[in-house]
């Protein structure tokens, strides 16, 4: 199979019919369609399960063929700063809207904008509030500042249900003419974990080595460190070759491209199925929680594994 | 092959910067045995001293026998090994002359008696023996007495430049003129060093790549405040790193690289709480923007970590992070990625952080690469990104789509040709419809 385009693109839903998995949301985004008119909005959850894809079904369904005139794609985080990110807004929302009264600006990522800069988005929003509306996405609503979040209705996105993301691999299936098989679907599931993007990557990336789709060939393609490969380096450390458990983390850490994060938790679940004491499990168990959150706040993965690393082989000795 | 191995200097004409020392050389293996002395060659690490002495083995067509630290060089194998090849004249024209590398460091246990036996053999010798050594001043006076000295100096930045040039072409290494001339500066004077800077950038090196390199002025200090560390039990060795001028990461990732080499593993664990203890102050620091804490991560990652010190070290050389250093090169790397998840977000409505996701999907479109040259069309990568993307057949890819590229420009070409020849074919009997069609184009055009 010849790469033509990712399936994201190629099978995103065009209207809001062909959304699958959102009945509730797919509802009120439809009535706003029917009233030609809407209110900021705010959409909020994970990555890949359909944020952007409803905003742009939407603007579809509002504008019809005039669409791509009147809805503007903005990204927070790529954007350099709030003024850049003002200044597209000032230029898009300054011209009339084409076919309806009002223009979207859909602010992907918002939350990645600092509360001085979403202070300076609220004004923003209140300034051209008669000639646009807002659609912000974000993972997190709680990083949103109150202000904003009064001013729109807000849409949660959980992860999607595994029905519907096997729904909409099926409808992949058939119009590929591949074969999935049952296991391989469950697979897909497994890892996508309620994320769309991630399950048709996996797809599509299987799809390029065979026909048929089984769940091999699906943990071949979803890059994640082969168990086996936490648990020598675990074993090193366990006999005393720090140095050695030291080598494998870097060649997690370099050639594999893994964060600290992903190592840190697939350590945690060899460590529980390892065969030492149960007190020093415990207690190397309270280690791993304290370096990833340490993690979290900003420390060295490197030498924050490390560090566990060497607390493992001296606790063995 | 290592870049070291690999351009090493085989002929005169290779070597920078040290005309003077290698003409004495030859000088003094010409006259040899005026004075019946040894030759005692001296200087810094890395400035060419066993170089030049085997380039004059290539073009003088010497014999040479070697001694080196690997073999250990007590009485009893220098008189064996360096007293028969002195004893023994060459057989047919050929000089023989023997060399022992690093002279400065004959002693301990396994090398007794060895620099007795070496006064010797000088004594006896019925061949050219040459001594190499970094510190003369480490070599006993009864040895020195009996030796010719000469100095190899630190190599002056525009010869290591020169050389660095040379390889650079013959590695077919992208790198400017500038970038070329910081890079062969911060090796103060060390050839080695530079050349294994050199190799660690890569291909195509930036500015930013040779930033990240350690200049090697400070590691010498740096040297010195690990020392202090490893070696001392307590807190005193902070004041060491007061003068070391380099930011506490960097400080912390030497630290990192070198102690589980030094310690014994059973103080690896203790010095690891405190380094960590460290890495978690310079975390606060980066994200509070609150640089009063540098001054906890300073004392607990020198400090903390000497105090654990309850064994016998080991002796290891320092190594420079290399972790961190590979880190470092993939800065540029890194800048690439950015761009390349740029193109993929927009075409995919997805933040840089999302177009993440889509890479592993896209490295198997790159298998086949009929099929990566769609990829490469789809999002519009350059070559740089391509190589990114798809690691293991841009280059394919490449050619491929220059193949395509090349056929394309054949077929507008050749017809081209074949309507000017039309159009030259019509000029004499229909003047006006042709400049109707021009008009017609350049309508379209616009």
């Amino acid at each position: 199979m010849n790469f033509e385009k990712p399936w994201t693109e190629k099978y995103r839903p065009q209207t809001l019919d062909e959304v699958v998995g959102r009945p509730y949301i797919i509802e009120r985004l439809r009535s706003y369609v029917e009233r030609k008119n809407m209110p900021h909005l705010l959409f909020a959850g994970p990555s890949g399960v359909g944020k952007t894809t409803c905003a742009l079904a939407l603007a579809r369904e509002m504008y019809g063929e005039s669409w791509h005139q009147n809805f503007q794609e903005t990204n927070a985080s790529d954007e350099r700063g709030i003024n850049v990110v003002r200044e597209r807004i000032k230029d898009f929302a300054r011209t009339m809207a084409l076919g309806g009264n009002f223009k979207i600006i859909f602010l992907d990522e918002s939350d990645a904008l600092t509360s001085d800069a979403q202070n300076a988005l609220r004004r923003t929003m209140e300034i051209y509030t008669s000639t646009c509306r807002f659609i912000l996405s974000c993972n997190y609503s709680s990083k949103i500042i109150a202000p904003i979040q009064s001013r729109c209705a807000v849409f949660r996105f959980g992860p999607l249900a595994e029905d519907a993301i096997e729904e909409k691999l099926r409808r992949i299936e058939e119009s590929e003419g591949i074969t999935i098989t049952q296991d391989g679907i469950e697979a897909i599931k497994y890892i996508a974990e309620g994320d769309m993007r991630k399950a048709e990557n996996i797809l599509q990336a299987a799809a390029f080595l065979g026909k048929e789709i089984n769940h091999e060939l699906v943990y071949q393609v979803s890059s994640r460190a082969r168990p086996e490969e936490i648990e020598d380096m675990i074993q090193a450390a366990i006999t005393g070759n720090f140095m050695a458990a030291r080598k494998l983390l870097d060649s997690l850490l370099i050639d594999k491209g893994l964060s600290g994060e992903d190592i840190i938790t697939q350590t945690h679940k060899q460590i529980i199925s390892l065969d030492i004491p149960e007190d020093i499990k415990v207690d190397f168990i309270d280690k791993i929680g304290e370096h990833e959150f340490r993690l979290v706040e900003g420390a060295n993965e490197r030498i924050q594994l490390e560090a566990l690393l060497a607390r493992i082989s001296k606790t063995q000795r | 092959m290592m870049f070291n191995e690999e351009y090493r200097p085989r002929s005169f004409k290779e070597i920078h910067g040290q005309n003077k020392p290698l003409k004495d050389i030859i000088a003094w293996l010409n006259t040899w045995p005026n004075d019946k002395k040894a030759l005692l060659i001296h200087g810094p690490s890395g400035v060419g001293k066993t170089v030049a002495i085997y380039v004059i083995k290539n073009e003088m067509d010497l014999d040479l026998i070697e001694l080196n630290t690997s073999d250990t060089r007590n009485a009893e194998t220098i008189s064996r090994i360096v007293g028969n090849a002195a004893s023994s004249k060459a057989l047919f024209s050929t000089k023989k002359a023997i060399l022992i590398d690093e002279a400065d460091n004959i002693k301990g246990r396994s090398d007794i008696g060895g620099i007795r036996a070496l006064a010797k053999v000088i004594q006896e010798t019925e061949n050219p023996i040459i001594l190499l050594a970094n510190d003369p001043y480490k070599l006993p006076i009864s040895i020195k007495d009996l030796c010719n000295i000469i100095r190899f100096n630190s190599l002056r930045s525009a010869s290591i430049r020169n050389r660095l040039k040379e390889i650079v072409t013959a590695a077919n290494i992208k790198i400017s003129e500038d970038v070329l001339k910081e890079l062969a500066s911060k090796s103060a004077g060390d050839m080695r060093a530079a050349i294994n800077d050199l190799e660690s950038l890569g291909r195509t090196i930036y500015q930013e790549d040779v930033e990240q390199l350690f200049d090697r002025d400070v590691k010498n200090s740096i040297f010195e405040g690990l020392t202090a560390i490893f070696k001392s039990k307590g807190t005193s060795c902070r004041k060491v790193f007061y003068d070391i001028d380099m930011p506490p990461e960097e400080i912390l990732y030497w630290i990192d690289e070198n102690m589980p080499r030094i310690y014994d593993p059973r103080d690896v664990a203790c010095a690891y709480y405190y380094l960590s203890r460290a890495d978690v102050f310079l975390g606060r620091v980066n994200k509070r923007q609150y640089y009063r804490l540098w001054a906890y991560a300073s004392d607990l990652m020198t400090g903390g970590v000497s105090v654990c010190h309850k064994y016998n070290v080991n002796f290891a050389r320092y190594e420079s992070p290399g972790y961190f250093k590979s880190l470092g090169r993939t800065k540029a790397k890194r800048k690439l990625t950015k761009s390349a998840l740029f193109k993929i977000g927009a075409k995919t409505h997805s933040s840089t952080y999302d177009a993440k996701a889509f890479l592993p999907m896209l490295n198997y479109a790159c298998i086949k690469p009929e099929s990566g040259v769609n990829v490469a069309r789809y999002f519009g990568f350059d070559p740089d990104e391509l190589e990114l993307v798809c690691p293991k057949t841009a280059k394919d890819i490449l050619s491929l789509i220059k193949k395509e590229e090349a056929k394309i420009k054949q077929l507008e070409q050749k017809a081209r040709k074949k309507k000017e020849k039309d159009e030259e074919k019509k000029k004499p009997q229909i003047k006006k419809s042709s400049s109707v069609k021009s008009q017609q184009t350049s309508l379209f055009q616009f």
